[in-house]
């Protein structure tokens, strides 16, 4: 199996002039997803997600200091403070944005969107282009008649799908869809995570997903790594994350979710999901843990729970978490 | 049947937008048709709809600050636009309203102890009942006594939300309403913030009206919900049988795009009853 | 880009009755100023003959007749542009003004055609170096541009070219040149005519003594457009849009014209357009009293020197139709380049 992305000790931050540090937002992250797979990021706000997230497709603002190392498809995208996407953006890795009120440009038609983007990677000319256009389209479920609309003359939800429809159109092997559903309408919402659902199984797209919604998780991803501090605390089959978490954290946050038909007492823990800029050399859950001990005051590595050879757990304690 | 506390009679409501080429017309744009519902004392009712809905016009017409074209809107059995100033706002006192959005519904400028003052300086409490009251307050929801001295910029959204909920509740409101009091906060704050209100209402039982489109977070607010489509009523009831089995095509929808995108192993109560 | 007609045509009407507005004005204010305003039309005369010259003066506004219809006829004379004959010099007033817009209208059009596009290069190259000291330098310089007094500026442009050349700029064309080569003036643009003419010696005169003016009034709009062109593409570059076309693959260049550039190209103009109505009187200013050159300037000071009420009161009127004009323009096309403005 080819590996789609892969990074190595990833530490992403961003300089504060004022108090001239670095404010890391990602701290340590090794990850590997497997071509073809639907793999979803989950955190909450400060988690590091949405960096990791901009840094496999390439949009991370020249003012970010990277370590580490990421891989595209064997392609190395990141050594350490130097990037270079150059091939990348568009071609293999293609983004859906979180807004999409404010992800498309308002002076250009939807025709045009295709036209330069198609262009600029492909060479095609407008012909070409406005036919891909019109399939992409098809498939998200919307008109050729779009094509001559501006961005501003559309729902929401339709600005949604012309944003899927774009990324359909760039061919790309990898796409990563930053909370692909929170901007959108509740009715509207199946419809977009069955759309994303599709390009990963019918087309094979790697699908990375970042959300805050844990519940969503396993209607469409099947391996799940939560986020909480800039680093990876779990990582897993979804099914199994969900069913078992064995990161307190993890826990947590499936107690705190309120789910329809279900009564029970949300659980949440006090405190906020803390940001931690500096470097640590202690669990950073530590403060909130109800599982906190002694061991704690060094950071946890990735240890493999059990027989599961997908299923890792940054904690020391995870063996008493119920 | 406990004694009806709001009650709106046909409203019918919307805007005035002004067109033409000199916008010298005048046009309604009309986003609420025909609305009637009631909630009586200590009820808990959820408004759930979607963006476009009119959920936030129904609420102004509820809070007094938008007369309906038609239809009448009575609080306590007395319609709220056809009474003199003095006596409306005596009955409005009595809402405590907390605001969507907690990063843009805070004056920055002033501070935290100031904000949630407000409400009874208004009605000219002195000095030091306003203080102690504050202070009260600011226990109860759960902010840490260096917030008092902050300015909203200086705090988190889930704090900021703790403040706009205080300053909700510090006149001892017999209403309370709340505009998507959870959205735009973290899982574990939302989490925090739900338990908060839950605990308000066993302590002082208001009447409470949330708006939000979340069907579970309903499911945590309210007793009773309305589904709103396009400015209508397309369904009311209690919240198990609307939601658990519902009759119009749009709450269907509604239930079902929730479901798909909700499947985990522990909705096995759900699964159950449907 | 679509064209919103029912724009155009509101913001058109809008501005013919500001202009209206305008003109009624200032005849009003022609009427309520202390002063028989027949005696002020006939431009104070003394003399045996000052009687007959203010009757006329009267019968020509028609101040005998009703107030509306003295108004309404005002007004038929700005558009028609019969405004009665220069007191001075006895041709019609019209034709005095027009004289002197050619010539100030063409350093000022002169001036901006070279500044703007110079201003917005220099917005893009610091907007592009964002943070680094070159980008420093360029916003705190252009600040000082825009705050360099003019006048002072073109004396010190006179002094620097007199002393190392021994050339002094003055006037529009030298008059002997103008002679020996049968120069005729038919658009009243010097440059553009001389190049009908074929005739070259001409043209290189007149643009030898357009620079230095043209550079002391350029400071102010270079200054100006590059502060706003920086900030505009610096903030530009942070829209969520951009960050999607980078991810799409949409190459720099692309971004930079069909993301970047069309959103900045109406807030340029605006500014351009409103520094251009602001550098007019920086121009009349300088054209007249630095350089000597015929223009707007001359004829008002000349106007005024000589009582000659007329050209004055005509000036003022289409130089502020002029300015409406323009500001009608400019929001006109920024109309036409953005899609949202749909009124």
């Amino acid at each position: 199996m080819v590996l789609a992305v892969k990074t190595v000790n990833l530490r992403i931050g961003y300089l504060d002039e004022e108090e001239e540090k670095i404010q890391w937002a990602v701290r340590g992250v090794d990850l590997e997803i497997q071509e073809g797979e639907s793999f979803c990021l989950v955190g909450e706000s400060g988690s590091g997600k949405t960096t990791l997230a901009n840094a496999i497709a390439g949009i991370l603002p020249p003012h970010a200091v990277t370590q580490g190392k990421v891989y595209i498809f064997d392609k190395l995208v990141v050594d350490d403070s130097s990037r270079n996407y150059n091939g990348v953006r568009g071609r293999i890795v293609n983004y859906i944005p979180q807004n999409p009120g404010t992800s498309l440009n308002p002076f250009l038609t939807i025709e045009d969107h295709f036209y330069y983007v198609l262009r600029d990677l492909y060479k095609y000319d407008k012909s070409k282009s406005k036919s891909i256009a019109i399939e992409t389209l098809s498939k998200v479920g919307l008109t050729s008649e779009i094509l001559d609309y501006y961005p501003h003359e559309l729902s929401g939800g339709m600005k949604q799908r012309v944003l899927i429809a774009l990324a359909l159109a760039s061919n790309a092997r990898i796409i990563v869809a930053d909370e692909p559903t929170s901007s959108v309408d509740a009715s509207l919402r199946a419809g977009i995570l069955g759309l994303l659902s599709k390009l990963n199984k019918e087309y094979r797209v790697t699908l990375i997903i970042v959300t805050h919604d844990i519940k969503m998780t396993s209607a469409i991803c099947n391996r799940t790594a939560v986020m909480y501090s800039g680093e990876i605390v779990e990582i897993g089959k979804t099914s199994i994350i969900l069913q078992s978490p064995k990161h307190p954290y993890t826990r947590m946050l499936m107690e705190c979710v309120p789910i329809l038909g279900v009564e029970k007492p949300l659980k949440p823990l006090p405190g906020e999901p803390t940001r931690i800029f500096e470097d640590i050399s202690w669990c950073s859950f530590r403060e909130r843990c109800p599982y906190a001990s002694v061991e704690c005051k060094t950071t946890p590595s990735m240890i493999p729970v059990g027989d599961d050879e997908s299923h890792f757990v940054k904690c020391w304690r995870f063996h008493e978490v119920a | 049947m406990s004694e009806e506390v709001i009650k709106l009679e046909r409203v019918t409501a919307g805007y005035k937008v002004v067109k033409g080429a000199l916008s010298i017309w005048k046009q309604v744009n009309v986003v609420l048709r025909d609305i009637s519902f009631s909630i009586g004392k200590s009820e808990r009712l959820a408004i759930i709809g979607e963006s476009g809905s009119g959920k936030t016009t129904l609420l102004k017409v509820i809070l007094g600050l938008l007369k309906p074209i038609k239809g009448s809107v009575l609080l306590y059995g007395r319609d709220i636009y056809r009474i003199p100033d003095e006596e409306r706002e005596k009955i409005l006192r009595k809402i405590g309203y907390v605001p969507q959005d907690p990063y843009r519904s805070l004056n920055p400028v002033l501070k935290v102890k100031t904000i949630i003052g407000e409400p009874l300086e208004v009605i000219g409490e002195n000095k030091e009942k306003i203080e102690k009251r504050v202070v009260e307050v600011a226990r109860f929801v759960g902010l840490p006594w260096s917030a008092l001295d902050d300015t909203p910029e200086e705090l988190s959204g889930g704090m900021r939300q703790r403040v706009l909920i205080a300053r909700a509740i510090i006149a001892n409101p017999e209403i309370l309403v709340l505009d998507e009091p959870t959205s735009a906060l973290d899982v574990s704050i939302q989490a925090q913030i739900l338990n908060l209100l839950n605990n308000i209402y066993s302590n002082f039982k208001p009447t409470m009206i949330t708006v939000t489109h979340d069907l579970a977070v309903a499911q945590y607010l309210a007793d009773r919900v309305i589904i709103l489509k396009d400015g209508c009523i397309v369904e009311e009831g209690k919240l198990e049988e609307v939601l658990y089995n519902p009759r119009h095509e749009y709450t269907k929808t509604l239930v079902s795009s929730y479901l798909y995108t909700t499947t985990t192993n522990s909705v096995s109560g759900f699964n159950n009853k449907s | 880009m679509p064209i919103s007609l029912n724009y155009v045509l509101k913001r058109t009407f809008l501005s013919i009755l500001i202009v209206i507005g305008v003109i009624v004005f200032t005849y009003t204010l022609l009427i309520i100023t202390p002063g028989d305003p027949a005696v002020k039309w006939a431009g104070n005369p003394r003399g045996p003959k000052a009687h007959e010259a203010v009757e006329l003066a009267r019968r020509e506004l028609g101040l005998d007749q009703p107030i509306y219809i003295q108004i309404a006829r005002f007004i038929y004379n700005v558009f028609t542009g019969n405004l009665g004959l220069s007191i001075a010099y006895k041709i019609p007033v019209t034709q005095v003004v027009y004289s002197g817009f050619t010539s100030t209208l063409e350093l000022l059009l002169f001036t901006y055609i070279l500044a703007v596009p110079v201003g917005v290069l220099l917005g893009l190259y610091s907007a592009l170096r964002r943070g680094s000291s070159i980008d420093g330098f360029i916003q705190s310089f252009s600040v000082v541009l825009a705050s360099t007094p003019t006048f002072w500026l073109a004396t010190i442009i006179v002094l620097v070219i007199y002393s190392t050349t021994g050339f002094l700029p003055y006037g529009r064309v030298s008059s002997k040149l103008e002679i020996t080569t049968g120069f005729q003036s038919i658009t009243g643009f010097y440059l553009l005519d001389s190049l009908l003419q074929g005739n070259i010696p001409v043209f290189l005169d007149v643009l030898t003594r357009l620079i230095p003016p043209a550079l002391a009034i350029s400071v102010y709009p270079l200054g100006v457009i590059t502060r706003v062109t920086r900030t505009l593409i610096a903030e530009a570059l942070l829209e969520d849009y951009v960050k999607a076309g980078v991810a799409w693959g949409v190459n720099r260049t692309t971004i930079l014209k069909h993301f970047v550039f069309r959103s900045i190209i109406p807030p340029i103009i605006q500014t351009s357009g409103l520094a251009f109505v602001y550098s007019m009187v920086d121009a009349m200013v300088v054209e007249s009293l630095v350089f000597g050159r015929p223009g707007l300037g001359s004829i008002l000071l000349d106007a005024l020197h000589k009582a000659d009420f007329r050209v004055a009161l005509a000036l003022v009127i289409y130089l502020t139709i002029f300015y409406i004009i323009v500001n009608t323009l400019v929001d006109i096309i920024q109309a036409i380049i953005d899609p949202r403005v749909k009124l």
